[in-house]
């Protein structure tokens, strides 16, 4: 039972049996989360922890729900997953250039370990299913642009067109083109029909109906194409024996029709049925792909493509934005967005593969990463120039935060998930935070006590003396640990 | 065993990693640092750990021996009789691998004081078979979790879990004369059930005379008491596979269930007095039509054949034969007006047939059913619905049909489904069915 | 060597370390060292090498004691609450009938042509359970198909061809075109939950039905029951413990997707 922990942490959502127990994993975060308030405090930066904490969250969150099962989960994991890492990306490459690079970096790698702990998404299996996931929509983002762009071009393409024959002169271009859109429009039409699922869709008893009228409908639009075609043919004849251009030029109000045919008042109506149904066919034919796939579990896949599709517009429509204006800041952006997701994915892969070598221990994933961190930040924090207290403090954090998630990991893997442990856990927290405490004090009064020192000792003696007392030590602890 | 931990390696590495770094940048701070890693590992690494002498176990089992199917709290009491608390220990009881646990967990961890005792109770529902416990394990662990003992305490108590058919029937010599599921006759005589009263004759006993009818009015009356009279009943044991299926993984088969409700029935009529044949439904037997058949009798020898043959219902493979053929079988070889008892799941429509073709040939009928489905899934909700209309139409063919719940004693079941009814001397006329609700 | 041996190394070892570090860094000034970022890749540099070494010896030796942070491993070597499963499960057959009518709903993305292949044993039910209290064969027939045996119209009309499904919403129709085998699944609960309460009020009450439980009753939980109404294993537990230290290829899938399964199936 969990004496406070985030809204994902059910036993039947997150599966108890992998992680450490409740106790000991709220025992760790909490410190983590005091010495990162702690440090960002000192420094005088509090509001960055708000922009570590969003982007450990996104993270956390996505890979979570993108481990699950459900489409809708997954697309939610998706859209916060990616979100994440590029702001985590961004947060690195900023960090790295100032002095509390090292700090803020150890920082977000221990929340991020801890958060990973508690929803359990360090495990090789999950990390597979998001590294996979990450690659698939960062693809299918790339796939959506260039279909995009196709569309697009296409689109204008056919605006042109139709903007010419509106203003354009020649009555035979006219004719055609009029019979051409119209032609077209007949088969989109019943193109559309066929592909969107409106039968489908229609309560059971006014299905019979239904299918009538769309197959009225259906022959309607083929009839127009058909005559749309025949007609056409049947000029083209005439063009060719030169009959339309004659009859054109000397009777004016044959002309004129021809060229009403191809005014906006004729025009737009057939090239706005042309879209639809163009959108339409477009429209029936993806939501019966979607459905194939979504049924037959391949949600992972559609997940993933619907995700590129958010993105590839959110880009589209961001980056068009930006070309109106900030032309510089363009390929410094560009670069960050298309290649953040995939420094993202190469990390995951990475940490896969050392997963999977056993480099690092599976379920302790979490634990070690944020062990990790906050020695990191105690390294930072030297270097950023802050109280010597608070930097003995992450070092004893990080080896506190370790302990307690070991400790706890072992109360899982001997006692499975059933038996109430608290009392067992809480106590060896206890103590541990204590030996921490009790170190950072001593540890922080020697170092006043250097501080204040004069030169009594020559510097060698005692870095020998300090070797022996090492040496000593190795061999009382390797002994023991025979 | 004792052992150390490894995991303090990483904080040597700790201890390096902040030791070069503090060379490197010269910086005093990250060398006091890599003191506390240090610190960690000495603090680990200096207590050690053995396991106490002082553990005692003691573990109860809290039915041995025990009917199949009756759910079985197992208790484990650990207790440190030794002279220092320990702070940090697991205990895993050594629960036989063939046993479910269906409720509680056999772990537990817990700091125990001088003195004091930690508790682990779990239930498992056995079938037949004896299960012998482990000794349970134990882990110790030191203050600051560096060292570890494993160890394994020998439990007092029970080590064995019994689970037998006629655990709760003991052997006829050691019942008394209990008269559970007699069949009573229809003329008044001697016994022990109410019949009725008539008027005092000289010569009736005076243990017979109703004395509270005697203080109220003043007059004599004899208490006539309904005649006990011994009948043959033929129990049939339906062990076909489609029977063979569970409530959950672990938990007994129908046919067990029904081999155990036979058990029972069968020893207290054969306490009564009555003469009791058995027959088993769906193996290859001996004999024609691979029907297993043991003919009329009474005793100890008989109760231990007949405890023999519901054993071997439950053991054998199902058999190949028509079960419709071994029916009709056991019409030819039940003697005149014996009663048929047929203990089955009624899970198929064989035991519905079979119920009909007896009760054209005028046999009173009796039918147990132990419930063997479970209702929180939709196939649990429709298999119990055919199988409660497979028990009513039993009981419309005029069968006496008792449906056995889990949870419902068996005795209650049985008292039901032999209880009372009124019968000719002669025999012949059927008993009364009650479609009532009880 | 002894406790007290141990305790007096350690001491004296830590005092020594202690007293020369302090000592001999007292000639240290307090820097500010991060402005050079140079140090910095260094540092950090040695420090991962250092690591990744250690770690890569440390992996050839946790070969042989797979769980790092248990020198002796797990007391036990799997989950002594399970047992090995035998025989089959009771109420199973459903289960199996649905597997197929969710692929032949999925076939022409019809939820009727799913429903057909349920239709059959429902109605088996129904109709076996009235003959058996009292009514006539047809005239139970002709309630299946007139819908009136019970006043949910799902259940009626999963039943019976004839009777249509109440109308339901735009988002509904859509949610089951896009899955029409968990529209088969879920309809098909409803209407064995109809079935069974119309059957049960049909039959004559048998004994024992309604007695007295007084002994505890223990259900087998769904987490075991591996076939469920939907037919997708659910376990939902998915607790037992490797000892390979955490190489859990299945498991724990099966416990998520199992946890989504039993909410699926429970609708």
């Amino acid at each position: 039972m969990a004496i406070a922990g985030p809204r994902l942490d059910r036993p039947s959502a997150v599966g108890d049996e992998g992680r450490p127990r409740a106790a000991s994993l709220t025992v760790a975060a909490i410190v983590v989360v005091v010495l990162a308030v702690l440090a960002l405090v000192a420094l005088g930066r509090l509001s960055t922890l708000t922009l570590l904490g969003l982007s450990v969250t996104l993270l956390v969150a996505g890979m979570a729900l993108l481990t699950r099962d459900g489409f809708g989960e997954q697309v939610v994991g998706h859209l916060l997953y990616h979100p994440g890492a590029v702001l985590a990306v961004g947060l690195s490459v900023v960090a790295l250039e100032g002095t509390v690079g090292l700090l803020v970096a150890g920082l977000f790698l221990a929340l991020l370990g801890v958060a990973g702990a508690w929803s359990n998404v360090f495990v090789a299996d999950d990390l597979r299913d998001v590294t996979v996931a990450g690659a698939l929509s960062y693809g299918a983002t790339l796939a959506w642009i260039v279909v995009g762009v196709l569309v697009l071009w296409l689109a204008t393409g056919t605006w042109r067109v139709a903007a010419g024959l509106a203003t354009g002169s020649d009555p035979v271009d006219s004719l055609f083109g009029f019979l051409g859109f119209l032609a077209l429009a007949g088969l989109l039409v019943r193109s559309a029909i066929w592909a969107l699922p409106i039968a489908a869709l229609t309560p059971r008893s006014k299905r019979q109906a239904r299918r009538a009228r769309l197959r009225t409908y259906s022959r309607l639009g083929t009839g127009v194409a058909v005559a749309a075609v025949g007609l056409s043919a049947i000029a083209y004849a005439l063009v060719g024996t030169g009959t339309i251009h004659t009859v054109a030029a000397t009777s004016p109000s044959v002309r004129a029709l021809l060229l009403a045919l191809s005014s906006p008042v004729a025009l737009v109506p057939v090239v706005a049925v042309c879209a639809l149904g163009a959108v339409a066919t477009a429209a029936g034919l993806l939501a019966t792909q979607v459905a194939d796939h979504v049924d037959a579990g391949n949600d992972r896949l559609l997940a993933s493509a619907l995700a590129g599709c958010c993105f590839a517009v959110v880009l589209v429509s961001y980056l068009s934005e930006l070309l109106v204006g900030l032309l510089v800041y363009v390929p410094i952006l560009l670069g960050l967005v298309l290649l953040a997701p995939m420094v993202v994915v190469t990390v995951s892969a990475v940490a896969l593969v050392a997963m999977e070598e056993g480099v690092v221990p599976t379920r302790a994933g979490g634990p070690a990463l944020a062990a990790v961190g906050l020695f990191a930040a105690g390294i930072g924090a030297v270097l950023a120039d802050l109280p010597a207290v608070l930097a003995f403090a992450f070092v004893a954090g990080a080896v506190v935060v370790w302990d307690v998630s070991t400790f706890g990991l072992g109360v899982t893997v001997e006692l499975g998930h059933r038996p109430e442990t608290r009392r067992l856990e809480l106590s060896h927290a206890v103590l541990s935070v204590a030996v921490g405490v009790i170190a950072v004090v001593a540890v922080t009064g020697l170092d006043q006590l250097r501080r204040s020192l004069g030169s009594a000792v020559g510097g060698w003696t005692a870095v020998g003396l300090a070797a022996l007392g090492a040496i000593v030590l190795a061999v009382a602890v390797a002994r023991g640990e025979a | 065993m004792t052992g150390r931990l490894r995991r303090w390696e990483a904080g040597v590495a700790a201890t390096v990693i902040l030791a070069v770094a503090g060379l490197l940048n010269r910086s005093g701070v990250l060398l006091l640092a890599a003191v506390i890693p240090l610190a960690y590992v000495a603090y680990g690494s200096a207590t050690s750990v053995t396991v106490p002498d002082g553990l005692r176990a003691t573990r109860r089992v809290d039915e041995t021996p025990t009917p199949p199917g009756r759910p079985v709290t197992v208790t484990l009491e650990v207790r440190n009789e030794g002279p220092r608390p320990l702070s940090d220990v697991r205990v895993i009881d050594g629960v036989p691998d063939a046993l479910t646990v269906v409720d509680g967990t056999p772990r537990a961890g817990a700091a125990i004081d001088v003195g004091e005792s930690t508790t682990i109770e779990y239930v498992v529902v056995p079938r037949r078979g004896e299960y012998d416990f482990d000794p349970p394990r134990v882990r110790v662990r030191g203050a600051a979790a560096g060292s570890v003992a494993d160890a394994t305490v020998a439990a007092d108590g029970e080590d064995r879990l019994v689970c037998r058919l006629d655990a709760r029937a003991p052997p006829l010599a050691d019942r008394g004369a209990e008269y559970v599921g007699t069949l009573t006759a229809d003329d008044a005589g001697r016994g022990v059930e109410f019949h009725s009263t008539r008027e005092y004759r000289t010569g009736d006993p005076a243990s017979q005379i109703d004395w509270r009818h005697y203080a109220k009015r003043g007059e004599l009356t004899t208490v006539s008491y309904a005649r006990q009279v011994a009948a043959v009943v033929v129990l049939v044991i339906d062990a076909r596979g489609p029977c063979r299926v569970v409530a959950g993984p672990g938990w007994p088969t129908a046919v067990e269930l029904s081999a155990y409700a036979a058990t029972e029935a069968l020893t207290d009529l054969l306490a009564s007095g009555h003469e009791v044949a058995v027959a088993v439904l769906g193996l290859d037997g001996p004999g024609p039509v691979g029907l297993h058949w043991l003919p009329p009798g009474s005793g100890a020898e008989q109760r231990s054949l007949a405890l023999d043959l519901c054993r071997t219902a439950i053991d054998a493979e199902p058999g190949t034969v028509d079960a419709t053929d071994q029916v009709h079988r056991l019409v030819e070889l039940a003697p005149p007006g014996a009663q048929l008892a047929l203990f089955t799941a009624a899970l198929d429509d064989v035991p519905v047939e079979a119920v009909r073709a007896w009760s054209a040939v005028d046999h009173p009928l009796v039918v147990c059913s132990p419930d063997v489905v479970s209702d929180n899934t939709a196939g649990g909700q429709l298999a119990g619905l055919r199988r409660r209309t497979r028990l009513a139409r039993c009981q419309s063919l005029g069968a006496r049909t008792v449906d056995w719940r889990r949870g419902t004693p068996l005795a209650l079941v049985l008292e039901r489904a032999f209880a009372a009814e009124a019968r000719l001397a002669t025999g012949g006329a059927r008993g009364t069915t009650r479609g009532g609700r009880p | 060597m002894r406790d007290q041996e141990r305790w007096g190394l350690v001491a004296l070892g830590l005092l020594a370390t202690a007293g020369g570090v302090v000592l001999a860094i007292r000639e240290f000034e307090p820097t500010t060292p991060g402005s050079d970022p140079g140090t910095l890749v260094s540092l950090v540099g040695v420090g991962g090498l250092a690591a990744a070494a250690w770690l890569v010896y440390d992996r050839s030796r946790s070969r042989r004691d797979p769980v790092p942070w248990s020198n002796a491993g797990p007391i036990v070597r799997s989950d002594p609450e399970d047992a090995p499963r035998r025989y089959p499960l009771s109420g199973s057959r459903l289960a199996g009938i649905l597997v197929d009518a969710r692929a032949a709903a999925r076939d022409r993305r019809e939820v009727e042509d799913g429903l057909a292949v349920v239709r059959p044993l429902l109605r088996t039910a129904y109709c076996e359970a009235a003959v058996a209290g009292g009514q006539d064969r047809s005239a139970a027939t002709e309630a299946l198909d007139a819908g009136t045996w019970t006043d949910d119209r799902v259940a009626a009309s999963v039943l019976s061809p004839h009777v249509d499904p109440p109308t339901r919403s735009l988002r509904r129709r859509f949610r089951d075109w896009l899955y029409p085998g968990r529209a088969v699944t879920r309809r098909t609960v409803r209407a064995v939950s109809a079935v069974a309460t119309a059957g049960d009020a049909a039959i004559a009450p048998v004994i024992g039905s309604d007695a007295p439980r007084r002994a505890e009753t223990y259900e087998p939980s769904l987490a075991v029951r591996d076939v469920g109404g939907d037919g997708r294993v659910r376990d939902l537990t998915g607790g037992r413990e490797p000892d390979d230290g955490g190489r859990v290829e299945g498991d724990r899938r099966g416990g998520r997707r199992g946890a989504a399964a039993g909410r699926e199936g429970a609708q």
